[in-house]
């Protein structure tokens, strides 16, 4: 019988280990570049959101950003330039995922994200995650710009970059899967 | 049961060749192949009509004479007719194999400043050979492999000798991605090789998997874990796109020896020897300065 392949291996196979995490100017192009249609989302939120379908593959992270469970596939619900929604299967418990996303046309965005909550969504998991950007290139964590919302959801949001930019990811992770 | 035309409609969208620059001026098929392809889609056409047409043409006949006696398909008695041949080999495969012979000689007409066609189409014989083996591996076509692998890149030696100065830019640039070259097309042009190829080949009604073996050469181990094109020889002639060419030495090699780790009936250093005595076999008269074998052997 022939020895077949998994494809959660080959996703796996399909990240890049050398640098894992994204800078600023990185998802800020990527994000630009997402053809979306007519937003739907009327909120107050600093980065507006921006509905997408886009495959990523996820791997789930550690604290210390190590591998800690299988690849797998998910959707995109919709991204912005501070955070994502995605739709998967799996049931998330890593506090961080590594995405790799690939739009149309060879243009790719490989990013790490802390994620804020996992909900079911019908018969999906839907997971927000907000982007941990690489500290070097990213002259936004040396010298924030004000948030442009207010009041305690902007102060929630505030604290939330805070904790996200503590947790800057390192270059190279100690182990792949 | 994959539906090819739309697989392709969706990867070509709306591009059209008309946003290439007006100095191009694309190859042509052969008047026998065309006519050959535009035929032979209709089921009821006689074979030996199609016979006829492939008659008109001297070397379309050698050619094919020459497959189809090959020692590969160990036949006891020599065949000496176009129809005995057609008969033998069956619609498809005739149609992929023509197809294969008058793309390859539509370029090969042409110069090219950048690549040196020899050395090219060396290459593409290569990712062929090793196209059909992963075919065989996927269980999947290995006549579309071997086609798609052999033509994924057909129109680069007239790009790169049209649109010269460009493409000396990104040889200049020595990136290692396989995936590099179709980013810069994008980059500079806003479409890739790839787009180009497949949209040509369609407007030549080259049939509709070979179309997507092109338009998705690039598409990279990624491509193993579509629910529609993991299994198809889409898939093998994109494992076979990581093998490196004249034009861009990337790190496609590195890519599939990972593969070979997760993937136990993938022995890239089996297929390896088996692609280079295949292609040592065809004898195209040009030797083989890269024996894909020295590759891997280089890897460990």
């Amino acid at each position: 019988m022939a020895e077949d392949f998994r494809v959660k291996d080959i996703l796996s196979l399909c990240v890049d280990w050398s640098s894992i995490s994204s800078t600023r100017a990185a998802v800020d192009q990527f994000v630009d570049a997402v053809d979306a249609g007519h937003s739907p989302f009327d909120d107050r939120r600093s980065a507006n959101r921006k509905p997408a379908m886009i495959d990523v593959i996820a791997v789930p992270l550690d604290a210390e950003f190590k591998a800690c469970g299988e690849a797998f596939l998910s959707l995109t619900r919709n991204i912005s330039h501070g955070g994502i929604s995605l739709l998967c299967t799996e049931e998330i418990k890593a506090p961080y995922l590594l995405l790799r996303m690939e739009m149309a046309r060879y243009r790719c965005l490989q990013a790490v994200v802390r994620v804020i909550r996992s909900r079911s969504f019908y018969q999906f998991n839907e997971v927000s995650a907000a982007f941990v950007l690489s500290a070097e290139h990213n002259p936004s964590s040396a010298n924030p710009k004000k948030s442009k919302a207010s009041g305690r959801r902007g102060a929630k949001a505030e604290s939330g970059r805070r904790r996200a930019k503590k947790a800057v990811a390192p270059t190279k992770p100690a182990r792949a899967i | 049961m994959i539906d090819w035309a739309a697989m392709r409609a969706e990867g070509l969208s709306n591009f059209s060749l008309s946003v290439m620059p007006p100095t191009l001026s694309l190859p042509a098929l052969p008047h026998a192949v065309t006519k050959f392809l535009e035929r032979s889609a209709d089921e009821s056409v006689p074979l030996d009509d199609l016979a006829r047409i492939v008659e008109t043409d001297a070397g379309l006949t050698v050619e094919l004479l020459k497959r189809v006696n090959s020692s590969s398909n160990g036949l006891a008695v020599r065949v000496k007719s176009v129809s005995q041949a057609l008969a033998l080999l069956g619609r498809r495969p005739t149609r992929m194999f023509l197809t294969t012979i008058g793309t390859e000689g539509a370029i090969r007409a042409r110069k090219s400043k950048l690549i040196n066609q020899n050395s090219f189409w060396n290459v593409c014989l290569q990712r062929a050979l090793f196209a059909r083996e992963v075919a065989r591996l996927l269980s999947t076509d290995v006549d579309a492999a071997f086609a798609g692998g052999l033509l994924q890149d057909f129109l680069l030696p007239l790009l790169t000798n049209e649109l010269f100065d460009i493409y000396l830019e990104f040889v200049g640039q020595g990136q290692t991605a396989p995936e590099a070259l179709a980013q810069f097309e994008q980059s500079r042009f806003e479409w890739d090789h790839a787009m180009a190829s497949a949209c040509l080949a369609c407007q030549w009604n080259l049939p509709d998997e070979l179309v997507c073996c092109i338009l998705y050469h690039h598409a990279g181990l990624r491509i193993l874990s579509h629910p529609k094109l993991g299994r198809s020889p889409v898939a093998a002639a994109a494992l076979a796109a990581m093998i490196p060419d004249p034009l861009h030495a990337h790190r496609g090699m590195e890519q599939l020896a990972k593969l070979e780790a997760i993937w136990p009936d993938f022995k890239l250093e089996n297929l390896a020897e088996t692609v280079d005595r295949q292609q040592e076999e065809a004898a195209v008269g040009v030797r083989n300065d890269f024996p894909l074998s020295r590759r891997v052997k280089a890897l460990k």
